[in-house]
């Protein structure tokens, strides 16, 4: 070993063009990584931002829905165009911060009502219901586990436990103790209405960003039928 | 002797020290390297102040909703008052919380002395308690707009909340006018509080 160091043919040599070009370019590659890292991660602190924005609009759109006076809400043919309830017919947006540059897009949100209207039909231990105006059907067992009650009409103020459910069918056969093998007391008919869980279902879709960055928020809001809360006069 | 220490053993150069030229290249690439390491460290520590700031804002304003919302399932009425920057929360129970926006020298540009308390007792500013700190209310073209906002056509009492937490404005030179960036570091570290409030207790 001492021999081939004191006999070595390149130890009294400079760096070549090539080994000072090879360090520049590796120190390049660290210093635009680095660089790049930091980009990344203020783009990543954008998104961040964004999301917290996004979840602060559904906030926002719930506070709203909530304010509402639940037998206008959702109802289409009886209401006017005027009242507090009908802007949710239409979708609605917030600029969360129209002073920033950064952010060039608003939050839409898109409101879909459900789980109330009137009864069509009903057996022993069902309910067929009637889908309310520009409402899509229900998901096969949405509804599994809660409560269904009969509002209005015959059979008023039944309450059973729903264990099935297709698109407009609810099976109930339990009681609101959970007793099961259950059937309505009084079977109700086209004069009831009902609203499962008391009340009416809002289903708020908060969606921004661009064609790039596309994102959606979903939250599913009830908005109860009967509330102890003053009613504004 | 030993071969290494024995200049004439290996004969020529060979085991001599660094040449001029090494020296000179060695400098020249450990201060470039140097140079783009301090520089880096630099920027990232500029960056990751201006994260923190931002993400301290964030906190403030969403750590603060959250509280919000959390006192809403325990309300029955809101009320506004002090020209939009009261707001008091009723409880079942009659019990009231009132929060109250601070603008000490009445100067909305300067974030410093603007707070969001919370009080303790009703109509009392004994024992208050800073809820969001570095704030200010928002404006919209000339108007500045009120912290908090009754809405009207509800069934149920509905109040409007907006405020900035963090800086006033991306605008550099403005901010650098308004001691913003003394507070929360250069660049715009801003989180717009902008929700709806309606109590929820039955």
């Amino acid at each position: 070993m001492l021999r081939s160091l004191t006999n070595c043919k390149y130890s009294n040599r400079a760096f070549t063009f090539i080994e000072v070009m090879v360090s520049l370019m590796v120190t390049l590659v660290v210093a635009l990584g680095f660089i790049a890292s930091v980009i990344y991660s203020s783009k990543q602190a954008d998104l961040s931002r964004d999301h917290l924005y996004g979840l602060q609009a559904m906030d926002a759109f719930q506070g709203q829905v909530q304010a509402s006076n639940v037998v206008l809400l959702g109802e289409v043919s009886t209401t006017t165009p005027t009242v507090y309830e009908a802007r949710f017919r239409n979708p609605m947006s917030i600029t969360p911060d129209y002073t920033n540059p950064t952010i060039n897009y608003t939050y839409t949100a898109n409101f879909t009502f459900t789980g109330w209207g009137k009864v069509v039909s009903a057996t022993a231990n069902t309910l067929t219901c009637g889908i309310a105006t520009n409402q899509s059907n229900w998901t096969t067992n949405e509804w599994v586990g809660h409560y269904v009650t009969i509002a209005s009409g015959k059979g008023a103020g039944q309450i059973m436990r729903i264990t099935a459910n297709t698109g407009n069918v609810l099976t109930v056969s339990a009681d609101l103790g959970g007793v099961s093998n259950t059937n309505w007391a009084i079977n109700p008919d086209n004069t009831s209405t009902y609203y499962i869980d008391d009340g009416k279902t809002v289903r708020i879709r908060v969606t921004w960003g661009d064609a790039s960055r596309y994102r959606t928020m979903n939250r599913t809001v009830l908005v109860p039928r009967v509330s102890l809360v003053p009613v504004r006069s | 002797m030993n071969p290494i220490m024995n200049h004439k053993a290996g004969g020529g150069r060979n085991t001599g020290g660094f040449t001029f030229i090494e020296m000179t290249i060695s400098i020249v690439m450990f201060a470039l390297v140097s140079a783009i390491t301090i520089g880096g460290m630099l920027a990232y520590a500029k960056v990751a102040k201006s994260f923190r700031a931002q993400q301290r804002v964030e906190e403030t304003a969403r750590s603060f909703e959250e509280r919000l919302f959390y006192g809403m399932t325990d309300c029955v009425n809101l009320t506004v008052s002090g020209g939009g920057t009261v707001l008091q929360l009723v409880s079942p129970s009659n019990v009231i919380t009132q929060y109250i926006y601070v603008d000490s020298d009445s100067n909305n540009d300067t974030i410093g002395n603007n707070t969001l308390f919370r009080r303790v007792t009703a109509n009392s500013d004994v024992g208050r308690v800073p809820e969001v700190t570095w704030c200010s209310r928002v404006t919209s073209g000339t108007t500045t707009l009120p912290v908090f906002t009754s809405i009207t056509g509800s069934a149920r009492p509905l109040v409007q909340m907006v405020l900035r937490s963090g800086d006033r404005s991306p605008n550099k030179a403005a901010n650098a006018a308004r001691v913003d960036d003394l507070l929360t570091g250069p660049g715009y570290q801003s989180f717009t509080i902008n929700t709806f409030l309606t109590p929820a207790a039955n």
